[in-house]
């Protein structure tokens, strides 16, 4: 019963083109069976394989955005941000990684500049709290909340390593699939998650 | 005493080390004796303690968010995906520059106006005719893009607030007075016959399939909601929703059941009790007083509300749906045969399209304290309404058969008394499509053209596909303009058109109805839900 939606046709010329790996070569087996089946009938604009695509990936999305930013009302929208770019995008999508790898570029491509604003202006809002409260006094009133406090933390990593810190300890993914999906060498990677680690040592000691 | 704290002989391990440690502490990274230290320095320093926790909590990542927003939730966020996908489509570059274009064009034409002095003034007559050379070039409006074939949504009440009985028969009242035709507006009750069923279809969109003895009210149709309120019995629903159609509730006496595009059933016992079965998709039950979500219902699951669990879909749930199988192919229309589609989730069905029939089905075992089964006979209450029958198909393949046993066709009638006996229950109605295709596709001419009107109606009732149904009706039509059914061709042809959203077209074919046939039978209907068509007639 499900008709073509005229989205097919908005694949190809879609912004988001930069959420491909065009230069990868092509590595078939990436995906099953199923997947193929649903991408095909996404790519046609047929609303049930575009539910299934989101119905199958919508957790992945939004779990990887709380890990990134922490509780935030903003998820949801960022959330339908991703799927449109992604079902816009599909066209473009060559096969040459797994669906939610290429999803987790889409995200991370989305969420960078907004991650960079907010960090900007924590940065501020914490030196000026540091000024105000004394320059440890959040870590030794021994009350605050733990959870919280990583969190916050969490926050005060600079974009890029905070990235890689959540790619690789939160998802699980390991330095080749982080180098995929922001595309950067896998020695950069490497790099980035050694000062993240280096950063938060020091954030949680009263280093920084 | 821990001898390591002790121990003259040990390492001094204080905050400094701890600190380095730490990190290979929660990655669980350093060997035994270290972190025997480490741990013993932890219990005599609140400040590494603290460290620790925060780095551990660190390395731990937040705790996982709830489980998510709820199936109508993540719909309406599906809804705004395709809505945002469709806003950032590219204009194309004659859509650009279109107001550009038409605004030079016109300039054209006044300046080519003006400069030809020895036309004089010119008419708009002149103007006529000399612009489409400058205009044909120009689209005077962006090429629309293809739009779903099937109109989304309830904008007109001639589709939103009817429903039609596509087979079978049951009392059918509204209120209390019964419903005298085959369509019926909301607010309208059925009660079934034991050992009978009935489908309907409500607002061009839902396909339902009323048990034996059930009891169903048809209490809302909005363009956000429509709700059917079921009494006692059970129903199968087919709904291929589209973003912008509305939600379905149905009210059983214990339960919510809330839908946003599937295939299932709701039962209700002698009890009051419900148990919702899900083929295909996925269905919410919500606490009938609270509205609070009960339980997710996912595909090839049976959700007994009354006792929480969850069992597999059995061979009852399975058949009350499957006259609703037709066009159930995943996008294609197919045509029903008795096969179970691949997109219904039977738990111990194999994909093997021959053995997905009903029979392969394992019938699930009653437990002792089972409860009351629909085939039990129910006290039947006084029954307040009117008989009513869908039976404009009936007559014509009644026709179809009497006009080929009389001309000469002896050989064609065995296949065509398979259809007909097919046609003639309303259990087995959704395979006759199928099989009259077939037979028309090897034996249609213009003698039988009436086959054509026969499986279009048969697409728009079982499959709602109501391009191919206006297709059929538009080839009867042609092929056999004197026949005598070419007024139901023509209200079966304005009711596609109403029941699929296209209204302009459906009031284009409903004047023609009127034009042609102003006492027809269906005049009635027509204006029911036209009311502006009565200065047609």
């Amino acid at each position: 019963m499900d008709q073509a939606l005229p989205i097919a046709d908005l694949f190809a010329t879609d912004a988001t083109a930069e959420a491909a790996a065009p230069d990868e070569a092509r590595a078939p087996g990436y995906l099953t069976t199923e997947e193929q089946l649903v991408l095909a009938g996404a790519r046609a604009g047929n609303p049930r394989a575009l539910r299934q695509f989101y119905e199958a990936h919508q957790s992945q999305v939004r779990g990887h955005l709380y890990r990134l930013l922490g509780p935030d009302s903003e998820i949801d929208d960022i959330v339908q941000t991703v799927f449109a770019r992604a079902f816009a995008a599909l066209g473009t999508f060559k096969g040459n990684s797994a669906l939610s790898t290429w999803l987790y570029r889409i995200t991370t491509n989305t969420t960078h500049n907004l991650l960079r604003q907010r960090f900007r202006r924590n940065r501020v809002k914490s030196a000026f709290q540091w000024w105000t409260d004394g320059r440890d006094a959040h870590l030794q009133t021994g009350r605050v909340d733990v959870r919280g406090e990583a969190e916050r933390l969490l926050q005060r990593l600079a974009p890029d390593l905070r990235e890689v810190f959540v790619f690789y300890h939160y998802e699980g993914l390991t330095l080749q699939e982080i180098s995929q999906i922001l595309d950067k060498p896998v020695s950069t990677v490497g790099d980035r998650l050694t000062r993240a680690r280096k950063r938060l040592h020091d954030l949680v000691n009263g280093e920084a | 005493m821990n001898p390591a704290l002790h121990d003259d002989s040990a390492p001094r391990y204080g905050c400094l080390e701890c600190r380095e440690d730490a990190e290979l502490v929660v990655c669980d990274r350093l060997h035994s004796e270290a972190l025997a230290r480490y741990h013993a320095h932890l219990r005599g320093c609140d400040a590494c303690r603290r460290a620790h926790q925060v780095l551990a909590a660190l390395y731990r990542g937040p705790d996982p968010a709830s489980s998510g927003p709820g199936m109508v939730a993540r719909d309406r966020e599906f809804s705004a995906i395709l809505r945002k996908v469709r806003a950032s489509a590219p204009v194309p570059w004659y859509g650009q520059n279109l107001s550009l274009a038409g605004v030079a064009a016109l300039a054209a034409v006044l300046a080519w106006m003006v400069v030809s002095p020895a036309r004089g003034p010119a008419s708009p007559r002149d103007v006529g005719d000399g612009a489409p050379d400058l205009l044909a070039s120009v689209p005077s409006n962006p090429p629309a893009r293809a739009e779903p074939e099937r109109a989304a949504g309830l904008d007109h009440h001639a589709q939103a607030d009817y429903g039609r009985v596509v087979a079978g028969n049951s009392f059918v009242a509204e209120g209390e007075r019964p419903v005298a035709t085959d369509t019926f507006p909301v607010g309208t009750r059925f009660e079934v016959f034991p050992g009978s069923s009935m489908q309907i279809g409500l607002v061009g969109k839902i396909l339902a399939n009323f048990g034996s003895g059930s009891e169903v009210h048809w209490t809302r149709a909005d363009p956000g909601l429509v709700e059917l309120d079921l009494r006692r019995g059970m129903i199968a629903v087919r709904y291929e929703r589209l973003p912008a159609d509305p939600i379905l509730k149905i009210r059983t006496p214990s339960a919510i059941v809330r839908v946003v595009g599937t295939v299932f059933t709701v039962e209700v016992d002698d009890h009051g009790d419900t148990a919702v079965a899900v083929l295909r998709g996925e269905v919410e039950v919500l606490d009938p007083n609270t509205e609070e979500l009960l339980a997710e219902v996912s595909a090839g699951y049976r959700f007994d509300v009354a006792r929480s669990t969850y069992a597999d879909v059995g061979r009852p749930e399975v058949g009350l749906a499957m006259p609703l199988s037709d066009g159930d192919g995943d996008g294609q229309f197919t045509f029903a045969d008795g096969t179970i589609p691949p997109s219904w989730v039977v738990p111990g069905l194999p994909d093997v399209p021959s053995l997905r029939r009903l029979e392969h089905i394992v019938v699930r075992t009653p437990v002792a304290d089972d409860r009351a089964r629909l085939d039990r006979p129910h006290a039947p209450g006084p029954k307040r309404g009117r008989q009513v029958r869908g039976d404009d198909g009936q007559a014509l393949i009644d026709k179809l058969v009497r006009e080929t046993r009389a001309s000469r066709r002896e050989q064609l009638m065995a296949s065509l008394a398979h259809c007909q006996g097919l046609y003639e229950s309303p259990e087995t109605r959704y395979l006759s499509a199928r099989c009259l295709t077939q037979f028309m596709s090897e034996h249609g001419d213009d003698d039988i053209a009436e086959g054509h009107l026969l499986i279009g109606i048969l697409r728009m009732d079982f499959a709602n596909d109501y391009p191919a149904a206006k297709q059929a009706f538009e080839k009867f039509l042609a092929r056999a303009p004197d026949h005598p059914d070419v007024e139901l061709a023509r209200y079966r042809l304005w009711l596609a058109s109403t029941e699929n959203g296209d209204i302009h077209e459906a009031i284009e074919h409903g004047r023609d109805y009127l034009r042609r046939h102003p006492d027809g039978k269906y005049a009635g209907k027509i204006l029911q839900r036209f009311p502006q068509l009565v200065s047609e007639l």
